[in-house]
């Protein structure tokens, strides 16, 4: 399994940076989560996917974007050590559902762990669960990478 | 020729009368029927949820989707679901109806949008 850092998102709406963060964090990046967070282009709503993508690609990270869900993709990726990031409706406010970002960390043939940044934990998702809808709903993750530093993992904060 | 959405039952499929009488079936005339699976609620709610994060806001929360008058409703809150901020309108097809849902700025409009604060060390 892709030991992705355990983080917290600092807030309710920043699950989509804070899974970013965790990943080039995994990958031994230097980077900071406010450079991450205003790479994003965040306000009180979240961010806009292709907005928030085409930051962190100026940024200088390249970013790709899962069309179709596969998994021998995400499991080749995850070898690379590049999880996926990706929406699944997970929290209901009322009667509406809330999307939110989690890391995929390991992708089995019944269930996906994801690290989940509303607890900041890894969290085993069986694949039945609709809210995979049978993969269809990976597609539109996205991969996010770039030039790694050698060192260890750093801390598993999302802090200056 | 008419084109018409009906839902699958235990019993099959029912096509209204009327919509037979306009198109002239009267009873005992063969007609032909080409069935074509449509997006579940489930298809539109993940459809209206890429729209919603392409053109709106990611962390906007959204309703199951309703079937009113051939078409799918899906209501739009605000990410801690205290307020009604828009709706999006999508046809049977999955297809946003942009001139009638909700835009990036009707969402924003008489909102105050703030920053999230940073995040704790």
């Amino acid at each position: 399994m892709s030991l992705v850092p355990r983080v917290r998102q600092p807030d309710p709406v920043a699950c989509f940076p804070t899974c970013v963060w965790a990943v080039l964090t995994f990958q031994r990046q230097d980077v900071e989560y406010e450079e991450v967070f205003e790479a994003c282009v965040m306000d009180a709503y979240g961010a806009l996917d292709p907005i928030a993508l085409q930051g962190l690609q100026e940024a200088g990270w390249d970013v790709e974007v899962l069309r179709e869900f596969d998994p021998e993709t995400v499991l080749n990726a995850l070898e690379e050590e590049r999880p996926l990031i990706v929406s699944l409706p997970q929290a209901c406010v009322g009667e509406h559902l809330l999307y939110h970002a989690v890391v995929i960390c390991e992708l089995a043939e019944d269930a996906a762990v994801v690290m989940d940044p509303a607890v900041g934990e890894y969290v085993s998702v069986p694949l039945s669960d609709p809210r995979l809808n049978g993969g269809q709903n990976l597609a539109g993750g996205f991969f996010i990478g770039g030039t790694a530093v050698c060192g260890p993992i750093p801390p598993a904060t999302p802090s200056k | 020729m008419p084109k018409i959405v009906v839902e699958a039952t235990e019993n099959g499929l029912v096509v209204p009368p009327e919509l037979l009488r306009e198109v002239g079936a009267e009873p005992g005339r063969m007609v032909e029927i080409e069935i074509r699976q449509l997006p579940r609620a489930s298809d539109i709610h993940h459809l209206a949820y890429r729209y919603a994060a392409e053109n709106l806001g990611n962390a906007l929360g959204l309703s199951i989707p309703r079937f009113v008058n051939g078409e799918w409703v899906v209501t739009l809150v605000s990410p801690d679901g205290s307020c009604h901020v828009g709706t999006l309108y999508l046809n049977q097809y999955g297809e946003v109806d942009t001139g009638r849902s909700a835009t990036y700025e009707s969402v924003r409009e008489g909102i105050h949008v703030a920053r999230p604060p940073r995040p704790a060390a």
